[in-house]
């Protein structure tokens, strides 16, 4: 798994790919940084974090995209599929790599926080929070982006219906429709099913919880166990592909 | 069935059963956090969890209880974190039930409060216990200066609907020109309190230690007749907090009562101090060392005082009775002799004459009544030389003087009639960037950092493509 975490690190910064990913990532959140920090002169990181989550939907999907679909364009991955390698360990290295550009790109934004204390008291406990929250839906994300990837040999395909599903998890949650009013009648059960659905999968929800400065174990576990049921979901595909 | 058929069966099935484990755990997950908290609050001051004080109210409730979460069906920041704060009281009592009502769409829902619905706004709550109902309107959820008052408001709420908290009544007496409750009344009904007026020489005073009985800036003197009353009241463990200001001419029988009785001497000049005056007409007291004022240095606020009367114990002052400071002024402050030197002097600034401080102007007394054969009594008195400290410095947030007001109260009801519960300081911090650093940090941030990421993978590419 070693080896193949760092040759998929070293992938991202031989190609654009991660300086590209990085760029954008660092540009639009130190833009709304300076905008919303700086200019409203608030060492709140709350609408920062809700915000980027935004940037991720664009983002991610430039991380991910040639995870596997590139090896598949280009044949690489039937040698990665006959070698002497663990499917775990293939998909693994790859996920923990995209995870650590992306580690990098929150890192980079913590130097806000320096930044805020040069001139005021920054929130400590709810910036170190948020940022948790940050960078594990940012897991999450790359989980979706990289099981996308697996099964499409085009990295367009990949990166496109990687924003796509993201952008549906972040707006669909974003409605504000309670079904439990529409749906009334013997439907109700139907709309009462719908809300929880929504709430369930709002990914502005889950982030919220992180921007109010209390560790809820309940978003931690839907970023975590969603993220890991996508890296399960890519090793199915990767697995059923090496067996056929 | 053959291998590939057996193999694609189960891969499926091991693929479904991730899935229904996966969103069975958050469905669990989800479904017990609405019962036992499942977070650590990191705010500073702890926002989203409950006081001590809270939850001794939480747990005394023993009926079935909704709360209803007036809505108009839009989400707001304000019903997240309203939401938030009352998830608490449901996770530590199963008798509790949290629930959001949008007005607009199941008026039939609330429409037995429709007539108070109008006043409150939307975040507003509605607890209901039986019959019995009481509001919370969200208008009053959070001061201008950035603390949060949701959870002393509905605590309060709640603790009219425990029997033995909602006892407590303040009284005001009338008869003698006072300046009633009016600023003052709206603070104590908010936070639980029954208030109320009384005449002591016609009418029958309180039970004894389930109630305060208020002299607020009486014009006029106390006959012999009720301070007889009040003294007996008193001795058996009664409650009065008495307060006079400068403005108010001397009343021999009621500070002759106090200073032989209690050992209190009013001392009836204008104490001052403009090196620490907030807003042209409040000045800054520092807290004495007492249970009263304990809690209050915690919640970083500050009590007030406008122009005021001090107070001094008398060389003969009995011994049963055991005198604490309140508040004092600050050692800047001064005492003009009278109102009437003062005005002569036409300012209100130090002269030479005038005396040094500091002076106390809040004072807590105890005094014990009875015998070792009998049962002892502790009746006790808050007496104040300010007539605003406990009246419209009340109403302004910024100010201590709230918590100093319901701490009296507390500790005169014993601490277990009432609870008052610490409004919270809401996490905001405030940073101030010149427009030069901002375009600084704009340029290194958004302009220099990108775009130096961005030529390394140029480079990178090129090195790449020629090599």
């Amino acid at each position: 798994m070693i080896a193949i975490y760092k040759r998929e690190l070293k992938a991202y910064f031989k190609t654009p790919i991660g300086y590209i990913f990085l760029s954008a990532f660092i540009f639009f959140a130190s833009l709304l940084f300076v905008l919303i920090n700086l200019q409203g002169n608030s060492t709140d990181l709350s609408p920062l974090f809700s915000n980027v989550s935004l940037i991720f939907v664009f983002v991610i999907p430039v991380l991910t995209m040639r995870l596997f679909s590139e090896e598949r364009k280009s044949k690489t991955d039937q040698l990665l599929l006959t070698a002497p390698v663990r499917i775990t360990d293939i998909v693994f290295g790859k996920y923990l790599a995209a995870a650590t550009v992306l580690l990098v790109g929150v890192l980079v934004t913590m130097l806000f926080v320096p930044i805020m204390e040069l001139y005021g008291t920054p929130l400590i406990p709810q910036t170190v929070i948020g940022y948790l929250g940050l960078f594990l839906m940012g897991l999450f994300f790359v989980a979706i982006g990289m099981f996308m990837s697996s099964i499409t040999e085009s990295q367009v395909i990949a990166a496109v219906s990687t924003l796509g599903i993201i952008f549906f998890l972040w707006v669909f949650g974003g409605l504000n429709i309670r079904f439990v009013e529409v749906l009334t009648g013997p439907v109700s059960f139907l709309g009462t099913a719908l809300d929880w659905l929504m709430n369930f999968i709002s990914i502005q929800n889950r982030m919220y919880d992180f921007t109010l400065g209390t560790l809820n174990v309940v978003p931690v576990f839907y970023f975590v166990s969603l993220a890991g049921l996508f890296v399960f979901l890519t090793i199915r595909v990767i697995e059923r592909r090496r067996w056929k | 069935m053959n291998k590939k058929f057996r193999y694609s069966l189960n891969s499926k099935a091991f693929i479904i059963g991730a899935i229904i484990v996966v969103l069975l755990l958050n469905a669990i997950l989800i479904t017990l956090n609405g019962k036992i908290a499942l977070e650590i609050d990191f705010t500073e001051d702890q926002i989203f969890s409950l006081t001590e004080e809270s939850l001794e109210i939480v747990d005394q409730i023993d009926k079935p209880t909704e709360i209803l979460i007036l809505t108009t069906g839009q989400d707001s920041e304000l019903l997240s974190t309203v939401k938030n704060v009352l998830e608490n009281y449901r996770q530590r009592n199963d008798k509790i039930d949290i629930r959001e009502v949008n007005v607009i769409k199941n008026p039939a829902e609330v429409q037995a409060y429709m007539q108070e619905i109008a006043y409150l706004s939307v975040g507003s709550l509605i607890i209901r216990q039986g019959d019995r109902h009481e509001t919370v309107n969200a208008s009053e959820y959070f001061s201008e200066n950035g603390f949060s008052y949701i959870e002393r408001l509905t605590s309060a709420k709640l603790a009219s609907f425990v029997d033995g908290i909602n006892l407590s009544k303040v009284v005001y007496t009338t008869g003698h020109g006072e300046s009633g409750y009016t600023s003052v009344g709206e603070v104590l009904e908010r936070n639980g309190y029954q208030v109320g007026t009384i005449d002591i020489l016609t009418e029958e005073l309180p039970e004894e230690g389930k109630a305060v009985i208020v002299i607020n800036v009486p014009q006029q003197d106390f006959s012999s007749d009720e301070i007889a009353k009040l003294d007996k009241y008193l001795e058996k463990g009664g409650n009065v907090q008495i307060h006079f200001d400068p403005m108010i001419p001397s009343l021999p029988n009621l500070e002759k009562y106090l200073a032989e009785d209690w050992g209190i001497i009013r001392n009836n000049h204008v104490i001052l101090d403009v090196t620490n005056m907030v807003g042209g007409s409040y000045m800054l007291a520092d807290l004495g060392e007492h249970e009263i004022t304990a809690p209050i240095g915690e919640s970083q606020k500050r009590a007030g005082y406008g122009p005021a009367n001090s107070f001094s114990v008398a060389p003969e002052k009995p011994a049963s009775v055991k005198i604490d400071t309140l508040l004092s002024t600050k050692g800047d402050s001064y005492a003009k002799e009278s109102i009437e030197k003062m005005m002569e002097q036409g300012d209100v600034r130090k002269f030479d004459e005038d005396i040094d401080g500091p002076f106390d102007i809040l004072i807590a007394a105890t005094r014990e009544t009875g015998n070792v054969d009998y049962d002892i009594f502790t009746g006790r008195l808050i007496v104040g030389g300010s007539s605003v400290t406990f009246d419209q410095l009340t109403l302004d947030g910024s100010f201590a003087n709230e918590d100093v007001l319901l701490n009296t109260i507390n500790w005169m009801n014993g601490g277990n009639a009432t609870l008052t519960v610490r409004v919270k300081q809401l996490p905001s911090g405030q940073i101030l960037v010149s427009r030069g650093q901002f375009w600084m940090w704009f340029s290194v941030l958004v302009v220099v950092v990108p775009l130096a990421i961005l030529t390394g993978g140029l480079v990178v590419f090129l090195k790449r493509r020629y090599k």
